[in-house]
């Protein structure tokens, strides 16, 4: 997959341990022990991402390894390559199927559910679910 | 008409399809009984990660808690060579590592048919286990293959499932890996396995799948 055009983008042969923090979109696809935290951006963790940290954004998109929690002020969306190992705190979140998840989740607000389109078990809460509550 | 796994329409073809099957469950509707009439329970479910069941726990209000036992526990990282040439499962590391809950306690326990599908010397720990991490009055769902139910779909393996909520006494299931069932237990077993438990209910499914809901 390719990083979002704009992110600050780390890639798959870089090691990082300590903390990582910014303002801007970041697509992290290397080894990171320790924290990252965006405000008001987006964090992508890419397929080949093994990330043992804590997660802070406001929006997380993962397709790598995490083991550590994730928060978002917005949306989580784990792709079927995903495997978290933590808690995950969301407004909203979206699965696909074959993501895994172990660790507590907590959804601060309730969305309204549609029907998956892509697979069965993908999608409920994700790109074609509505919050009315946020517009 | 398709059975608990699908076994009818796969028995014969060997394939494994993603379909999900309905299945009537007593103890699941049991629980929902529960879930719909308390507020803020928290939920353990274990079992392959479902969407489905996140959005209908946190959407009644409750928090939910997800961990894979059966797939923890096929890992070789646990057995442990002995001197004499033997193996053991390493219980107290794996109790340690995936069934630690920092201090969290369940109201509501989905086992499913997991404890079939974990080495018979980890199971009575995991299930004391869960009872130490459940809430008094707390229940768990446990589901028990016999060997009456794997026959019917081809013994040995049926098929490691996950288990998708619905809002009605029903579950559908669906095939989530090629983890074989390595036990089978009887009544008696069962009871013996879950004695620090108490209010035991059975139920048995026309798949001959014998269902338990246990009170702590």
């Amino acid at each position: 997959m390719k990083p979002a055009e704009g992110s600050t983008v780390i890639g798959r042969s870089v090691t990082i341990r300590g903390e990582l923090s910014g303002k801007e979109d970041l697509y992290m696809d290397g080894t990171l022990e320790g924290t990252i935290t965006l405000s008001g951006s987006r964090l992508t963790v890419g397929p080949n991402a093994r990330l043992m940290a804590d997660l802070n954004a406001q929006d997380v998109v993962v397709y790598g390894f995490v083991e550590g929690n994730i928060r978002a002020t917005g949306r989580i969306e784990l792709r079927e390559s995903a495997v978290v190992k933590g808690d995950i705190a969301a407004e909203r979140l979206s699965i696909e199927e074959n993501a895994s998840i172990k660790g507590q989740v907590e959804l601060s607000e309730v969305t309204t559910v549609l029907s998956a389109s892509r697979q069965p078990d993908a999608g409920l809460f994700g790109a074609s679910a509505i919050a009315p509550t946020l517009a | 008409m398709p059975s608990f796994f699908g076994g009818k329409d796969r028995a014969g073809a060997g394939a494994v399809t993603n379909e999900r099957v309905s299945r009537h469950s007593s103890g699941w509707g049991q629980l929902l009984e529960r879930l719909r009439s308390e507020d803020s329970l928290r939920v353990l479910d274990i079992g392959p990660t479902s969407s489905t069941n996140i959005n209908f726990v946190t959407a009644l209000g409750h928090s939910i808690y997800l961990a894979n036992l059966a797939e923890d526990a096929a890992r070789r990282e646990w057995v442990v060579a002995q001197e004499d040439g033997s193996s053991r499962f390493d219980v107290e590391r794996f109790l340690a590592a995936h069934l630690n809950f920092s201090g969290r306690g369940f109201d509501v326990v989905l086992l499913w048919d997991t404890a079939d599908y974990l080495p018979e010397e980890l199971l009575g720990p995991v299930l004391e286990r869960m009872h130490e991490v459940m809430e008094p009055g707390g229940q768990m769902l446990a589901m028990f293959h016999s060997p009456a139910s794997a026959s019917a779909l081809g013994a040995p393996n049926p098929g490691f499932s996950r288990y998708h909520l619905t809002d009605t006494n029903k579950v559908d299931v669906q095939r989530a890996g090629d983890y074989p069932l390595l036990n089978t237990y009887s009544n008696r077993q069962i009871e013996k396995l879950l004695a620090s438990f108490s209010g035991f209910h059975f139920f048995l499914g026309k798949d001959n799948v014998r269902e338990v809901v246990v009170t702590r």
